[in-house]
């Protein structure tokens, strides 16, 4: 069989999970009777996630529940990697870098992240470059612009510096928005800040997701895979005082890849002519049951996108 | 005694099935008037300003309240709406910090804080715990004494800035504080500071929860009524996330009523002790938040007859 092009990692998008392994896991299944007992230890998600076919997980910046169940990042990856699944990476925010004072701050917290993401094996730092547009006081001006980039350049640089290839991962609400999104990615150094395509969030800003592709594939070093059927929203939604991340009738921006209207099989017919190699994270955000999402999401994979290109 | 629901019921950070619904306003909105249709029309709110900000509803700070229910006249209206007319009180836990002032400083500015915000909502008391958890006091385990002089002084100095507002210190059995050891700090500390009586971590610690409020006396201002069959028999709470236990998975907490303590025992002491202030049911651990209403609203029920 032809070597693969395209390795699927699944977003680690559980909440805390209080245990390792769960030893006496019959006795805790019959204390109520539920299916709570089954999504309760780090063995079980990572059982599910290579059963359901991922070679890997992406994780979050939030250590201290990685560390307090096993120890040390190394001990976390180690259990990660004897299940026979890589770190692709991990996700963050910027913080508040477009305000110029803030910089330095901001810097060091990425570089953490970016510590965090060697220490456990990653490949990807995927960034948010900014915080949320109703929490931020958008648009961005001139300044906030500049300040941005040269925010980006410096956490590339040290992400590239410790083998971390580190990629803006735009969302519909960040202050970096619809207007300046390209440009800021054009004015960005090549060398240090890559790009992390996040189909769903781009096709909500504005921007058509198979054209997007085609025109940054040199700067796209990965993908965070998900459906929406909310494309191209309009600036009074993604830019709300209320914060619309959350919905507050339950309202979901995100689906499993398939389940949406999004152009999965126009991508991957681009990614061939492109001939992208790497990592793709499914990330299924607002899921009621992640196990369903990996497992449909799985489906989807195989049974569709891998006949185009794998 | 009048009885309120805390919404720490509801888990916010641990992964369960169909855990992405308390993300949103629908959720809340419905479990009050869930709460008010199980008979409590009091809620207790945790008070966690730094926890996902206002990117999810959980209405445990000014901010959420402000953002996504239009202020804390909007959130009062919203539970009035659900035939909930009181916000009994807000609970914090406080988190080690590297010495002893920074730790009373942190705790000050803390409890200062839900002060205010409790001001605002109306509420009756405010509940904190005096200690965190063992295994993460690090050096401040060397100067235990140091910390709780210091702790009792500035709990003194924060019941001048509590006024009507009822402060009282909770007692985890994962703390320093557990147990019967609450009695030897609360000596030191103004009367004016009340205790909060969590009867599944007293019993949990060794300690019988009726016995505990029969010392306490005229001093217990707040009681939350949780439930446990947790025998801490490995010591792990001097361990990580002693709430998940290490040597077994185990659900510590149960719904009111589910466990092993003894509610027509600890309700004859609160008889005995006259106290008349409020009672909290707290479902923590809770595998489903609307049965465990209404197993606490059964519990109460037999008990109170």
């Amino acid at each position: 069989m032809a070597e693969k092009n395209i390795k699927y990692s699944f977003m680690n998008h559980w909440k805390t999970l209080p245990y390792k392994e769960i030893p006496n896991f019959r006795d805790f299944y019959y204390e109520d009777k539920t299916n709570y007992a089954y999504y309760q230890s780090w063995e079980q998600i990572l059982n599910y996630t290579l059963g359901c076919g991922f070679e890997g997980i992406e994780i979050w910046p939030m250590a201290a529940p990685y560390i307090e169940t096993f120890g040390s990042l190394k001990d976390f990856k180690d259990y990660v990697n004897s299940k026979g699944l890589g770190i692709s990476g991990s996700f963050c925010g910027m913080g508040p870098g477009h305000i110029k004072e803030n910089i330095p701050a901001c810097v060091e917290s990425v570089k953490k992240t970016v510590d965090l993401v060697a220490a456990v094996g990653g490949r990807h730092l995927n960034i948010c470059p900014g915080v949320n547009y109703g929490e931020g006081g958008g648009p961005l001006t001139e300044d906030g612009i500049r300040n941005t980039i040269d925010c980006l350049n410096e956490m590339g640089r040290y992400a590239e510096d410790h083998g971390v290839l580190m990629g803006i991962h735009n969302e519909f609400f960040c202050i970096m928005n619809k207007d300046n999104h390209k440009r800021i990615i054009e004015a960005t150094d090549p060398k240090y800040v890559h790009y992390c395509l996040d189909t769903a969030q781009v096709s909500i800003i504005g921007e058509d997701l198979c054209t997007f592709y085609d025109d940054y594939h040199d700067r796209i070093v990965t993908f965070h895979l998900k459906d929406t059927a909310s494309p191209k929203m309009p600036d009074e939604v993604r830019y709300a005082a209320s914060n619309p991340e959350i919905q507050d009738d339950g309202w979901r921006w995100f689906w499993e890849p398939g389940l949406g209207v999004l152009d999965f099989p126009g991508l991957f017919k681009l990614m061939k002519k492109h001939g992208f190699k790497g990592w793709a994270t499914v990330e299924t955000d607002g899921s009621p049951d992640l196990l369903a999402s990996m497992a449909h999401s799985s489906y989807y994979i195989h049974t569709v996108l891998d006949k185009i290109y794998r | 005694m009048k009885t309120a629901f805390s919404l720490e019921t509801v888990n916010t950070r641990y992964q369960e099935p169909n855990r992405n619904r308390v993300e949103s306003k629908y959720y809340w909105e419905e479990l009050f008037q869930l709460v008010g249709a199980g008979g409590f029309h009091a809620v207790e709110l945790p008070y966690d300003p730094g926890f996902m900000g206002a990117r999810c509803c959980f209405p445990f700070s000014k901010v959420v309240m402000d953002v996504k229910f239009g202020g804390v006249e909007g959130f009062k209206k919203v539970l009035a709406d659900a035939k909930i007319d009181k916000i009994a009180g807000i609970f914090a836990s406080p988190r080690a910090a590297g010495s002893v002032e920074q730790y009373v400083e942190g705790f000050k500015r803390s409890v200062k804080g839900m002060l205010g915000l409790a001001g605002e909502l109306g509420c009756d008391y405010v509940t904190v715990s005096a200690s965190p958890e063992y295994c993460t006091m690090g050096a401040l385990l060397d100067k235990k004494a140091e910390l709780l002089d210091a702790l009792a002084a500035a709990l003194g100095e924060l019941a001048d800035e509590a006024g009507d507002i009822k402060l009282c210190v909770r007692n985890e059995f994962w703390g320093i504080l557990r147990g019967a050891g609450m009695h030897d700090f609360m000596a030191k500390v103004d009367k004016r500071v009340g205790y909060c009586v969590d009867l599944a971590h007293i019993k949990i610690a060794g300690e019988d929860p009726a016995e505990f409020i029969r010392k306490a006396g005229d001093r217990v201002g707040v009681v939350i009524l949780t439930d446990t069959c947790f025998e801490d028999k490995d010591e792990v709470w001097k361990g990580p996330a002693p709430a998940f236990p290490r040597t077994g998975a185990t659900q510590v907490f149960k719904d009111l009523g589910q466990g092993s303590v003894d509610l027509c025992a600890v309700f004859a002491a609160l008889k005995e002790v006259g106290f008349d202030g409020w009672a909290t049911v707290d479902n923590r651990q809770t595998r489903q938040v609307s049965r465990g209403i209404l197993r606490a609203r059964y519990a109460l029920n037999a008990v109170e007859g």
